[in-house]
């Protein structure tokens, strides 16, 4: 799968056993649909085996779904909020769609996330609870733990809709290792100016674009089945560095500033070794490189967990190195004794009757 | 080639290895499962499919595998798996049957959305389609197994196909789901019907499979224009009642119940109005199976040229 999503004329040379393989690893880390773009921008698809073709046809429309729908629950909360008068700027995925960015071509999610400043997050709360969305994260210790400890709302559900809102002021938790000041990022945000695109919403510039993915991967994230993230991030550099000059000394610079140049080591590091994604190496040299130790044992993790399980559970080795990359993400995120606390509180949670969280 | 052609010890070898690739109609299965009592049923249910080649690219591949002990010490355990990897929770062994056809179901009603998938149950007569749609309990199911025992042929027990673009509904012949009371009714009613075993205690009661005639499997290629819309209402005690309902009402109703309606977008509303505009549309009401057949009895034949081919099976 990762060699097609570099080079699609790959997929000419596959067997039909190796595209049963693939088509399974692409369902399952939600990238079939992307993958049905590249192949048709490729001009490969005619040459594919009919029921591969049928295939890719069949998983288009759940992109082109998730699309609109994203479209549409951006409208209804820029309706929703359009007279606060601060910005609201769109993360990730409706960041993606809503400026027409190729990242947001086929990529499967529907759920919106917005940055707001922290002083009017009380404010857009209760704006989104006016017009129809709910909190669906009741249990007590959720709402604790958002509120104090996460840089996000608990999410937002529409009650009609079923879609769902995460509302977030910053993008890493106040109680993690690495601390980026969200102000910097609302500050350099840019307006949204896309055909189609309601008034008054922001995205992150490029470089912070970039580095929320980076951010998301590798400080906060559990990296387990994530390679679509890493494909947005292959998408976003590819563009970026391809149309905007300055781009790769603005991205290095903008990381050493906020804190997140080993995120963003790891992010080109990773999109270069399993995408093939080209960053100059000027760009690469200049971010501070983990010890070799630390960079190997990543090399061995991120390897093994990207890709989804196969099987009914994974090998030991694979559970293992996921284990390992949930702790780290958990240990980038809260000081230890919280983190004791918290997991204590998970464990605990699975066992008892009330299991609302 | 078919899977009744293969040895009991061959099936249950190729099962347990790489699965079975099974045609049905446009799709392509790959069954497999190590867990030995679902041979039996699986040769039983499935005899008359064709068995596709080894090698070609399935549209899913659906397994049921037990839950080693340890994960799971209370009571023996299995979980599906599609393409490859874990789908869903776990669930007690004693309900694998019911939960394969459950996992295949889940398949047909989310993959293939190169089609308008109806949620419906469809049987065909001279190259003319009859679609079923309701919510589950409306008596879908019975009415069609009932039907198919009169000899219509079953083209699909739980989804209309339709390539957008053309007003063709595609096969694909799949065991009949009866529940409860529903599966005596059937065993009455349809005495030469193939049964597979009965498994109590699902989400839904006692669940069991009527196996598809092997003349309705052999078919499942040809296509057939949608005549008829209806939507049973089973209701214990209820005076038969049938109801002309208006093509728009007929649209509205089809589209809340189809899978991918609003996924497909302007596609799914023009390849439903195609369907519909063709049709005679009906609501029934019924408490009784002999109602319903006469319900159907008022816009089309019930019993159409009996073939033995269909009945004997």
């Amino acid at each position: 799968m990762l060699e097609v999503l570099r080079t699609p004329a790959a997929a000419l040379r596959l067997s039909r056993p190796e595209w049963t393989e693939l088509l399974g690893s692409a369902r399952h880390s939600n990238l079939l649909p992307r993958i049905a773009v590249l192949l048709e921008d490729g001009g490969v698809v005619q040459q594919l085996p009919a029921r591969v073709q049928e295939q890719l046809r069949g998983a288009r429309p759940i992109a082109r779904h998730h699309e609109r729908t994203i479209r549409w629950e951006v409208q209804r909360i820029a309706d929703a909020l359009k007279d606060l008068d601060t910005r609201i700027v769109l993360l990730k995925g409706a960041a993606y769609v809503m400026a027409n960015l190729p990242a947001g071509q086929g990529r499967l999610a529907t759920d919106v996330d917005i940055l707001v400043p922290r002083d009017q997050i009380r404010d857009v709360e209760r704006r989104l609870l006016a017009a129809g969305w709910v909190a669906v994260k009741l249990h007590a210790y959720d709402q604790r733990f958002y509120r104090e400890w996460s840089h996000e709302l608990p999410p937002l559900q529409h009650s009609r809709r079923r879609s769902v809102v995460d509302v977030h002021h910053n993008i890493l938790p106040p109680t993690g290792r690495v601390r980026p000041d969200a102000q910097t990022l609302l500050s350099a945000a840019v307006p949204l100016k896309a055909a189609n695109a309601p008034e008054g919403l922001w995205t992150l510039g490029p470089e912070d674009m970039v580095l929320h993915c980076a951010v998301h991967l590798f400080q906060d994230g559990e990296l387990s089945g994530s390679v679509r993230d890493l494909v947005d991030a292959d998408a976003l550099l590819s563009d970026f560095g391809g149309r905007l000059p300055g781009f790769w000394d603005g991205l290095t610079s903008r990381a050493r500033m906020l804190g997140l140049e080993r995120p963003l080591f790891y992010l080109l590091h990773f999109t270069g070794r399993m995408l093939g994604t080209a960053v100059p190496s000027a760009a690469a040299a200049q971010l501070a490189r983990p010890p070799a130790i630390t960079l190997e044992l990543m090399d061995r993790l991120v390897s093994r967990s990207l890709l989804p399980v196969a099987g009914q559970h994974g090998t030991f080795g694979e559970e293992t190195a996921r284990t390992l990359l949930y702790i780290r993400s958990h240990w980038l995120r809260m000081p230890p004794a919280q983190l004791v606390a918290h997991l204590t509180r998970k464990a605990l949670r699975r066992w008892s009757p009330d299991k609302d969280g | 080639m078919t899977v009744k052609t293969l040895p009991r010890q061959d099936l249950a070898e190729r099962l347990r290895g790489p699965g079975i690739p099974l045609r049905c109609g446009a799709l392509l299965m790959r069954l497999g499962t190590s867990l030995p009592e679902l041979v039996d049923p699986i040769a039983l249910l499935y005899a008359d499919y064709p068995l596709g080649d080894d090698n070609d690219v399935p549209d899913f591949d659906a397994r049921v595998e037990p839950v080693p002990r340890w994960r799971s010490p209370l009571h023996p355990s299995a979980s599906t798996v599609v393409d490859g990897r874990a789908v869903f929770d776990s669930f007690r062994r004693s309900q694998a049957l019911p939960m394969f056809e459950w996992v295949m179901n889940w398949c047909v009603f989310t993959r293939p959305n190169q089609y308008l998938l109806l949620h419906s149950a469809v049987v065909e007569t001279g190259g003319l389609g009859l679609v079923l749609s309701g919510d589950p309990g409306a008596g879908k199911s019975t009415l069609a197994a009932a039907l198919v025992s009169r000899g219509w042929r079953l083209f699909s027990d739980e989804v209309g196909m339709i390539r957008p673009g053309s007003r063709q509904l595609l096969a694909l012949p799949r065991p009949i789901g009866l529940k409860n009371d529903s599966i005596d009714l059937i065993r009455s009613d349809w005495p030469l019907a193939t049964i597979g075993p009965s498994t109590p205690g699902t989400r839904k009661g006692i669940v069991a499979h009527v196996r598809p005639p092997a003349d309705s499997v052999a078919r499942a290629d040809q296509p057939a224009t949608p005549r008829w819309i209806v939507f049973p209402r089973f209701e214990a005690g209820a005076t038969p009642e049938v109801r002309r309902v208006s093509r728009a009402e007929a649209l509205l109703r089809l589209g809340e119940q189809a899978f991918n309606y609003s996924m497909l977008g302007d596609a799914g509303f023009r390849t439903l109005c195609d369907v519909v505009d063709g049709c005679d549309c009906y609501q029934i009401r019924f408490g009784s199976l002999s109602d319903a057949l006469a319900c159907v009895r008022s816009f089309a034949e019930v019993e159409p040229a009996l073939s033995a081919a269909n009945v004997l099976s």
